[in-house]
């Protein structure tokens, strides 16, 4: 039975991989009979799959249109498991406010970093596009977030990322949130300049930086 | 000698931007390095502080004036009359967009829900789009009035950067790898799209085109992807331009690192392609030289927008001094200018061109 256990979560992690949405579906409704743990399912199927996935991404191995696939499949199975989950306190999750920037409504990278950082184990508050610089910071409050993710694909736009640690300033509330942009345009150079606390070139290195930002340690780069 | 050299600098001085540029898509030598921004549309107006928006409703004289003035302290070598303004096309398909203060303008929602429902849309209305008959006449405006000595050129997205604008670019992603006819399909749509669209300009005297392809940006897609989807849509768009006007200029601006792609972009059949900050000059002269001319590079934002004039000055000596110093570089941008870069970089960049001795 363990060895059964082990193998679906295997299969279920490949299915992510190799962008079979039906496997995936099927897989998890087998994780459901079978009684099977659905967090574990989850945690070392589903989501191992898709951190694979990211790091082929990394490696230009897959790009934007096979890590979208990847992220179809790990739905799918997700949507299955998910009512099956029990009720477990894992302790509070950090959470992150993210969005992309008021007169860009370019959200596909938005949506690979929000993918990435939820498998990765964070609470996302997806605000979507063409949101107001004043809206990040609300919604971060009213949610108690830990970070604001900020991202804009247009060198007409990026600016309101500065607005936006503007407004943090002046409301005096700087200091309870990390801010951490990313887009087509932004750079290291632009993030230091505006005064954000970090920046990341794409999905997989957004986690590693949300990961340091709330100060969680990152050991958990073995899986091959 | 110096008899010759004289007769060097007495025939520079005869030779106009738009022979320069005609001279550098050929890749023959020129006096002086070539410059143009890159279409810059929006910067033109914001940076008069003049929303899209409103430059579309003021009388195409008035725009053509600012477009003119604003080129008279600049000195591009290529001004672009309908640059910011792409997305109209979209419009005109039914579209609908969102005009803002700055910047460009965005289109609300994806057209059409499923990629086979491209059949739902059609594009017999393309020329009777206000907005884009508008344009239609600033090109005229210009071609008249400044065309003689300077090169007036139209942009438009590629067929893959439309297609993303109608379907929706996460659908159109996956169709790639799920349903490559549908997709294939799909393109031929925004290709013809792409087509009637630069053909209204070139019937109204644009002498240059661009296809501005971001999303066949090396950061989204494959090589494998660029090959079976991007080159053929935009080998298959400069083929129909070239056969309606056979002398016209042709480039394609493609964002993010694409250097994994230089190899292929000769087999387009464009003239110039347009490179991000993201792709080494050198490895780009490499590669494309005698084959194609290229051009680009200053980062859009940390150097056209942020630094000083004199730092945008090293940026581009060293961007020449990376392409070989030699004919095939146009100097240009990385990317589209942000509204709020400064006149005096975009100055210090054309003075760059025009002051760089290139040893012949």
């Amino acid at each position: 039975m363990t060895c059964n256990k082990e193998e679906i979560f295997k299969k279920l992690s490949d299915s992510v991989v190799n962008m079979e949405e039906e496997e995936a579906l099927d897989l998890a409704k087998k994780v459901v009979e079978e009684k099977i743990d659905a967090y574990e399912a989850i945690e070392k199927g589903l989501s191992d799959g898709m951190n694979r996935a990211g790091k082929l991404f990394e490696e230009e191995e897959y790009f934007v249109p096979e890590l979208l696939m990847c992220s179809d499949a790990m739905y799918s199975g997700l949507n299955i498991l998910k009512p099956h989950l029990k009720n477990v306190e894992n302790g509070r999750k950090s959470k992150i406010v993210i969005g992309v920037v008021e007169g860009d409504t370019h959200d596909i990278g938005k949506n690979l970093v929000k993918l990435m950082l939820e498998t990765s184990g964070f609470e996302i508050i997806d605000l979507g596009r063409d949101v107001p610089a004043q809206k990040f910071v609300d919604e971060a409050k009213n949610n108690d977030a830990d970070i604001i993710a900020i991202s804009s694909l247009m060198t007409t736009t990026m600016d309101i990322m500065e607005e936006v640690i503007k407004i943090l300033e002046k409301e005096k509330v700087r200091d309870s949130f990390k801010v951490m942009v990313g887009g087509g345009p932004i750079s290291k150079n632009f993030a230091d300049k505006i005064g954000a606390d970090g920046y990341s070139v794409n999905a997989s290195e957004a986690v590693r930086l949300a990961k340091h930002l709330v100060g969680v340690e990152i050991a958990d780069e073995v899986i091959a | 000698m110096i008899g010759s050299e004289i007769k060097g600098l007495k025939e520079e001085s005869k030779v106009n931007s738009k022979e320069i540029i005609k001279k550098a898509l050929k890749r023959e030598k020129t006096p002086r390095v070539p410059v143009t921004i890159l279409s810059g549309g929006t910067w033109c107006f914001n940076s008069n502080g003049i929303s899209l928006k409103k430059a579309l409703e003021m009388k195409p004289d008035a725009a053509a004036d600012i477009i003119i003035k604003t080129n008279q302290k600049v000195n591009s070598d290529i001004v672009w009359p309908a640059s910011g303004y792409n997305n109209l096309a979209v419009q005109a398909i039914g579209g609908k967009l969102n005009f803002r203060e700055r910047g460009v303008p965005d289109i609300e929602e994806p057209l059409i829900e499923k990629l086979s429902d491209i059949d739902k849309l059609d594009f017999s209305k393309l020329n009777e789009d206000a907005g884009i008959k508008n344009l239609l006449e600033i090109t005229k405006i210009l071609e008249d009035k400044i065309g003689n000595e300077t090169m007036i050129a139209v942009s438009q997205w590629g067929p893959l950067t439309l297609a993303g604008q109608i379907i929706g670019i996460e659908k159109l992603m996956m169709g790639m790898v799920k349903d490559k006819q549908a997709v294939k399909e799909m393109i031929e749509f925004s290709s013809e799209l792409c087509c009637k669209y630069l053909e209204l300009f070139v019937d109204a005297g644009a002498e240059m085109i661009s296809l501005s392809d971001m999303s066949a940006s090396g950061d989204m897609i494959s090589k494998k992807f660029f090959e079976q989807f991007a080159i053929p849509c935009l080998t298959k768009v400069t083929n129909r331009i070239k056969k309606k006007k056979p002398d016209i200029g042709t480039m394609t601006h493609i964002c993010g690192n694409v250097t994994k792609f230089l190899d292929l972009y000769p087999t387009i059949g464009v003239d110039l392609i347009s490179l991000d900050a993201k792709v080494d000059l050198s490895t780009a002269r490499q590669i494309l030289d005698g084959k194609m001319a290229f051009g680009g590079n200053m980062n859009p934002v940390d150097i056209m927008k942020d630094s000083t004039p004199e730092d945008v000055k090293k940026a581009c000596i060293d961007c020449i001094e990376k392409s070989g110093a030699a004919e095939g570089y146009v100097m240009m941008p990385g990317c589209d200018l942000p509204p709020d870069a400064p006149l005096e970089n975009v100055k210090a960049m054309v003075d760059v061109a025009h002051s760089y001795k290139l040893v012949c």
